[in-house]
């Protein structure tokens, strides 16, 4: 991911998933240094947020964020159980 | 003029109510991914106790509320219904709003009453530490003071940046004995990962929920379980007491509800008050059932049901949920939406069956039906039971218009006074849902557009 400072960064919004407010910056690293999958929808409607992320992901970092159907909260929970007992997290 | 109605103690609900034995069309198992299977209780064994477990799966009706639960519920509970005069002013609509309130609990939310529930069964079980995650500490401080009750240790991870941005959540869970630490940590293999590759990184819920499914599952010393406070379905069937009380409260009121409303994240409070009325529904009662829910996070309301992958590469669980598709690579403004499995799997069937019907608010309307809220019936609202609120006054409004009237009844799900800083944000006006002026979107957009374009 291309890291540019821009007047977006400082930005605030309710984050759904945490319960309180974060800023733009904050949601384009929320997920191991990529954006939070839902970076798109929380932002669509202050900036074009999807043109800006084309613009800083590669197109593989783009399909991991975005282009996958997510997980629910029991398949994260059983898969990161099994990895953890395997010793493979 | 009645403004509150009470249950005496002896006249709490014995019973949890399980929608899962009225499901019209039944429900689908969540498959293990390896086989194609249901997930047995082996799978589920070391995350959480067995009793959990039975009940997830339990097709009885209706679950015996032991003793020792209904001990500690009778500290707030029952919990008051009570008529929104003031607010009904407000609206100026030909409706009566009557409203659960569930923030008269010790940690100020509904939800202890799966916490309360869920310490108890770790307890028989013979665990003694559960482990969790907590985003801004709702939950935290739920699990926090139950296992107090029941003397279990109880080890939070809470995100970071929530951590260090909201104390007073931690210091609720530390005042009633918990251990909240500030996620990603040194302690699990998951939070020693990111930390080697970001000193300094504010965490994420995700990176939480490693953390505490690790600390759980891998623990050497201790008997430990982990714990979750939404989604699944016996933490819904917990809340059921919330609907059952009010049952019996608009009974007294001498009134039935046209319209059901709560705020849905991960849906256990909503179907903590809306289940055991879609029981009714089911039955024939005409009903309108609402689950409001955030624009930003649209599980319900955007996105078909469907029975689908949980990843692209097929490795894990299968659960039936509102999802966009599998291998569906989307408009990439809408993309934003698919990830986001939130919602419990009870509430997307209910959906998907016409029971339930999903409704989004953005922020701002929130924030302002909040506010209206507190200047008219006094109580600061929890930032997501605004949600609900948006909900009634859209109801409402409808209504007037119509030239109907309507009983509405919804779950007032908690208080916000450990959440004022939402406020502060709300009325200090950063929080806006108006879009950037175009010159600086353009001027911001032209400062990246001379790197080069990544492949």
């Amino acid at each position: 991911m291309i890291k540019v400072k821009t007047v977006f960064d400082e930005l605030e919004t309710r984050c759904p998933r945490l319960g309180g407010e974060v800023n733009f910056r904050y949601c384009l690293e929320a997920a191991g240094g990529l954006p939070c999958s839902k970076a798109l929808i929380c932002w669509e409607h202050m900036f074009p947020v999807a043109e800006y992320m084309s613009r800083i992901l590669t197109e593989e970092e783009w399909n991991r964020v975005f282009a996958q159907p997510g997980e629910s909260r029991l398949d994260t929970i059983l898969k990161i159980a099994g990895q953890a007992i395997k010793g493979t997290p | 003029m009645v403004k509150k109605y009470f249950l005496s103690e002896d006249q709490m609900p014995r019973e949890w109510y399980n929608i899962a034995a009225d499901l019209p069309n039944g429900m689908q198992p969540p498959l293990h991914p390896g086989t194609g299977q249901p997930c047995g209780p082996d799978d589920l064994a070391p995350i959480f106790p067995m009793p959990l477990i039975e009940q997830e799966v339990s097709q009885e009706r209706w679950i015996k509320i032991p003793e020792e639960i209904l001990d500690i519920y009778r500290i707030w509970r029952p919990s008051p219904l009570a008529r929104a005069y003031g607010f009904e002013k407000v609206l100026n609509a030909p409706v009566k709003i009557y409203f659960k309130n569930e923030g008269v609990s010790p940690p100020g939310s509904h939800k202890p009453n799966t916490a309360v529930a869920q310490a108890y069964y770790n307890k028989i079980s013979g665990i003694k530490r559960i482990c969790t995650e907590t985003g801004a500490g709702q939950w935290g401080s739920a699990l926090a003071f139950a296992c107090k009750f029941f003397g279990i240790e109880c080890r939070v991870f809470m995100v970071k940046i929530s951590f260090n941005q909201k104390p007073y959540r931690r210091l609720m869970m530390e005042t009633w004995g918990a251990t909240c630490v500030a996620s990603p940590t040194d302690q699990t293999e998951a939070g020693r990962k990111i930390l080697a590759e970001n000193p300094d990184s504010p965490g994420s819920l995700g990176v939480a929920i490693s953390e505490a499914v690790e600390a759980a599952v891998t623990s050497q010393d201790v008997p430990t379980r982990y714990s979750l406070g939404s989604v699944l379905n016996h933490v819904l069937m917990h809340q059921t007491i919330i609907g059952l009380e009010a049952k019996k409260q608009m009974e007294m009121a001498g009134d039935y509800p046209d319209v059901v409303i709560g705020c849905a994240g991960g849906g256990s409070n909503f179907a903590g008050l809306a289940f055991p009325f879609i029981q009714d529904k089911i039955h024939g009662k005409k009903i309108q059932v609402i689950a409001a829910e955030p624009s930003s996070c649209p599980t319900m309301t955007r996105g078909p049901f469907a029975y689908d992958f949980g990843d692209a590469v097929q490795m894990t669980p299968l659960l039936p949920m509102y999802t966009l598709g599998h291998n569906f690579m989307p408009p990439p403004i809408h993309a934003g939406g698919l990830r986001y499995h939130g919602m419990a799997p009870l509430v997307s069937q209910l959906i998907k069956d016409g029971l339930i019907e999903p409704r989004a608010y953005h922020n701002l309307e929130t924030f302002k039906a909040g506010i209206d809220w507190a200047r008219s019936e006094g109580y600061i609202p929890a930032p997501e039971t605004n949600h609900a609120i948006a909900a009634v006054v859209e109801v409402a409004r409808q209504a007037k218009e119509e030239g109907k009237e309507k009983t509405i009844l919804f779950n007032w799900s908690g208080h916000g006074l450990v959440d004022l800083a939402a406020y502060d944000a709300y009325l200090s006006g950063k929080l806006t849902d108006f879009a950037l002026p175009e010159e600086e979107i353009k001027r911001a957009l032209k400062a990246i557009e001379g790197l080069p374009k990544p492949k």
